[in-house]
């Protein structure tokens, strides 16, 4: 039995302090009921305390000191949040008075007031600030909270005016109200606290206990008659500040209706639009001490003190959450799953979309009902991104056994996570292909050995190779081409997050056109699959006319004419869209290669080298290169890069040795054709997103979002182009960039040049600054 | 409380007072050589008419210490325990 147990059993009424001396008190609830006993131990606590040796730290043994450096601290400005001083304005201020001496007066107060608290919506949502700095700042609704939590419903004031009693409580309702929408997508996982959003409510109850939003909006739609009745034109900028209001609170909509109307959103973007043109801050003023610290000093509170923030004129910031919302919302318009990845894959890509269009959208994809934008199931879903890639017209797909069952059920989450990441902040968002990788991997061993497994059973797709028919593997080659696009976004983002240093994008680069040439070698395979699929249909109409009884040539009509209705459209959407997918991957990989060539030009020059240039003794460049590959460290095909097969590729772009000047020619000129031909096919797919995916061309399954894939691809010719004129600039001073001088004063730096890709920065020559000036 | 060492209030709840009038109670988690104490849990007592409030992690100067007090009930297991550990190792 554990010690402390058997002492429960003990009898300690003599219990005897010794020599030590204490005093005794008692401690008393909030009526002055005694509570509890307590023992002065102060003098007892010091004398001990003598005994101790320097750098004594005692401590429980299951607390981690690091912690402690999370600690507020008492007396201590910076961090005790009880040593905020106030104002007697701030002291005194009553929520129950109405403050102004006259009817304008107080109009302009409580203008003021929701303009304040409308503007702090922006700078707490668009610009990471927090709710005790922001909204909550505000007396009244701290007070009104409260007073509600308390009573389980909607209060209000009690000053007499029903500018304050109406109105201004009907405005602070709306905004909590669109403050717990908030939490509730915060709660729902896909965003991070702190990350993505700081929802620290003080411990505030934002509205639990009240679910009827169309009150809200009842209450917020008589504040504007009101308004506009009892002021007139005076009162314009406060019902305007009410309409965005309601506003506010319909967003719930979206996500609890699943409404994709965006007529609220565009009237919000109206009406910010508005409020941006009429800069009024000059003319409303609060009342003193309505805006003030000390929630922070007299609610719970584990944080330090912190000023409140100045809002800027930021009404244009709801014009941005609503842009963003709007991009969000047109999945629901998607035709195909290809179009619901194309939107997934480039709404967020190049430009961090707005915090709320980011949780909402794997909220709005994947239903809490487990359907896909309430059209689908989850296996018609993962079906249907089969089809539309390389399982159309297959045998596995066709007979669908039931081995396969588990397996797309996995394919299922790796995809939904897939699609939840593409939502996530730019951080987080590498961070998430990195776990992708291994689940991509793991979902394409399953596939291929179950397809290995069909395959001895007869349940097999073959297709024309180059040494004559081979498998097909059509589910496994569609968990390669994810895994193998999730590879290379990880890389190319590794740049867009400054992760390497110019020492390491030879590698990187290398490694990007690695993994193209082998997601081309899977887009052809899948290619000669539809090809042969396409060819025999046609085949089928040939020999019909071959074939002579009658019985026979309508069995064989009607099979061509089944294969032409059910198949044949989809064969040929699917070929337009892998010539999209050979043409962006052709793009990634002369991008790459023409980095490389680039790192080998300077490398001659002996500006820049693949080792690190800050040497230690515990480390080498080997461990640096495993450092760097680790998370492709387990992916079993393709082949991970070793250290040796890079210093062998290194060796192969070196330009030295007595035909150096011939190689140095070589590898600009291999350049040139690598970039040329990049701009080419941006071009060609600009074109084809333009004109939309009956263009007969390609399929780029942009329709969605035209202008977002237009923009990353339009970025991506501004970098072949900068890499070009840099390269030129480089090339026109060789014969001064060999001098030992030159070399000394000059460095390599990755830069991004403006309106470039920040997935592939450019090597440029920058002169060295000396640090020690 | 002869028998008692800094290390056997780790873990106790602890009632610290400060010139301000104010009253903290935490969880002691750690304390150094010059008794500066780690709380945690920590509630801020600030006089009947302020109410209370929580703080979380706590760190506490041992210059703003005006008293500590620990429970009875606590004290006397302490010590009571200690006794016994020490009984049994006599």
């Amino acid at each position: 039995m554990p010690l402390e147990d058997q002492l429960e059993k003990l009898d300690i009424s003599d219990t005897s302090y010794g020599s030590m001396t204490a005093e005794i008190e008692t401690l008393r609830d909030e009526d002055g009921e005694p509570m509890e006993e307590l023992v002065d131990i102060t003098q007892m606590f010091f004398d001990l305390g003598r005994d101790l040796s320097p750098h004594t730290i005692i401590k429980d043994p299951g607390f981690n000191l690091f912690e402690g450096t999370h600690s507020l601290e008492v007396n201590n400005e910076k961090l005790d949040s009880s040593l905020i001083s106030l104002t007697d304005e701030e002291r005194q201020f009553d929520c129950n008075l109405a403050y102004g001496d006259d009817e304008l007066l107080r109009l302009k107060h409580v203008t003021a007031i929701v303009d304040l608290l409308t503007r702090f919506l922006v700078s707490w949502l668009n610009e990471y600030q927090t709710l005790p700095t922001t909204v909550l700042s505000c007396r009244y609704v701290e007070h009104l909270l409260i007073e509600s939590s308390k009573a389980g419903r909607l209060t209000y004031l009690h000053s007499g005016d029903p500018l304050y009693d109406q109105v201004l409580c009907d405005a602070i309702y709306g905004i909590c109200y669109f403050a717990k929408f908030v939490q509730k997508l915060l709660k729902a996982g896909v965003i991070f606290e702190e990350e993505d959003l700081n929802f620290n409510g003080m411990g505030l109850d934002f509205l639990s206990y009240f679910e009827e939003q169309q009150v809200i909006v009842d209450r917020l739609h008589r504040s504007i008659e009101f308004v506009e009745s009892s002021q007139g034109d005076k009162g314009t900028f406060l019902s305007r500040l009410l309409r965005i209001i309601i506003c506010l609170v319909k967003m719930e909509d979206h996500l609890e209706l699943y409404s994709a109307d965006v007529t609220r959103l565009d009237e919000l973007i109206e009406e910010s639009r508005y409020l941006d043109e009429h800069d009024v801050s000059q003319e409303y003023t609060p009342p003193p001490g309505c805006f003030s610290m000390s929630i922070q000093k007299r609610l719970s509170n584990r944080f330090p003190p912190k000023h409140l923030v100045v809002p800027n004129w930021n009404y244009k910031g709801f014009s941005t959450m609503a842009q963003d919302l709007k991009i969000v919302l047109k999945v629901n318009d998607a035709a195909t799953m290809l179009e619901a990845a194309q939107l997934a894959q480039y709404f967020n890509k190049l430009t961090q979309r707005h915090v709320i269009a980011r949780a909402l959208f794997p909220l709005y994809f994947i239903r809490d009902d487990q359907t896909i934008l309430g059209k689908y199931s989850t296996l018609d879903c993962i079906h249907m991104h089969l089809r539309e890639f390389s399982a159309m017209s297959t045998t596995i797909s066709k007979q669908s056994p039931q081995e396969l069952e588990p397996i797309l059920q996995e394919a299922m989450n790796v995809l939904f996570e897939w699609y939840q990441n593409t939502a996530q902040n730019t951080s987080r968002y590498r961070q998430g292909y990195n776990r992708q990788l291994l689940l991509w991997d793991a979902l394409h061993a399953q596939m291929e050995t179950t397809e290995f497994e069909l395959a001895q059973r007869g349940i097999a797709d073959q297709t024309m190779g180059q040494q004559g028919r081979i498998p097909f593997m059509p589910y496994s080659s569609w968990a390669f081409s994810m895994k193998v696009t999730a590879m290379l976004d990880y890389v190319t983002k590794g740049f867009d997050l400054d992760v390497y240093k110019p020492f390491e994008s030879f590698s990187m680069f290398w490694y990007a056109y690695y993994l193209s040439y082998n997601l081309e070698a899977c887009l052809e395979n899948v290619q000669q699959f539809i090809d042969s699929k396409i060819n025999s249909i046609h085949g089928l109409a040939k020999k019909i006319k071959k074939v002579k009884t009658i019985e026979k040539k309508n069995e064989l009509k009607a099979q061509h004419r089944h294969l032409m209705d059910t198949e044949m459209e989809q064969l040929r959407t699917n070929k337009r869209y892998l010539s999209y997918l050979f043409m962006n991957t052709a793009i990634i990989k002369s991008l790459s290669l023409a980095q490389v060539f680039q790192f080998s030009i300077l490398r001659y020059l002996g500006i820049i080298d693949t080792n690190s240039p800050a040497k230690s003794k515990f480390t080498s460049d080997r461990l640096l290169h495993d450092l760097r590959f680790k998370p492709f460290s387990s992916i079993g095909v393709p082949d991970v890069l070793t250290y040796e097969t890079l210093q062998s590729t290194l060796r192969e772009f070196s330009i030295e040795g007595t035909m150096s000047s011939v190689k140095l020619e070589n590898a600009r000129q291999c350049m040139d054709k690598e970039l040329q031909s990049a701009s080419n096919a941006i071009e060609t797919i600009k074109k084809c997103i333009s004109a939309g995916d009956n263009n007969g061309l390609i399929v780029t399954g942009t329709r969605l979002v035209k202008e977002e894939a237009l923009d990353y691809y339009n970025h991506l010719q501004v970098s072949v182009e900068a890499i070009i004129a840099n390269s030129t600039t480089i090339s026109s001073h060789l014969k001064s960039l060999k001098s030992a001088e030159w070399k000394h004063r000059h460095e390599v730096r990755l830069n991004v040049p403006k309106g470039g890709s920040p997935f592939f920065p450019l090597l440029e020559l920058i002169e060295k600054v000396d640090r020690k000036k | 409380m002869d028998c008692l060492k800094l290390p056997d209030f780790i873990g106790c709840t602890l009632h610290i007072s400060h010139g301000d009038g104010r009253m903290l109670t935490g969880t002691l988690v750690a304390l150094d050589c010059q008794l500066n104490l780690l709380l945690d849990h920590v509630q801020e007592h600030r006089g009947q008419d302020q109410g209370e409030r929580s703080l979380g992690l706590v760190s506490v100067p041992r210059n703003t210490i005006t008293s500590v007090k620990i429970s009875r009930t606590k004290l006397d297991r302490l010590c009571h325990m200690k006794q016994e550990i020490l009984r049994h190792i006599i």
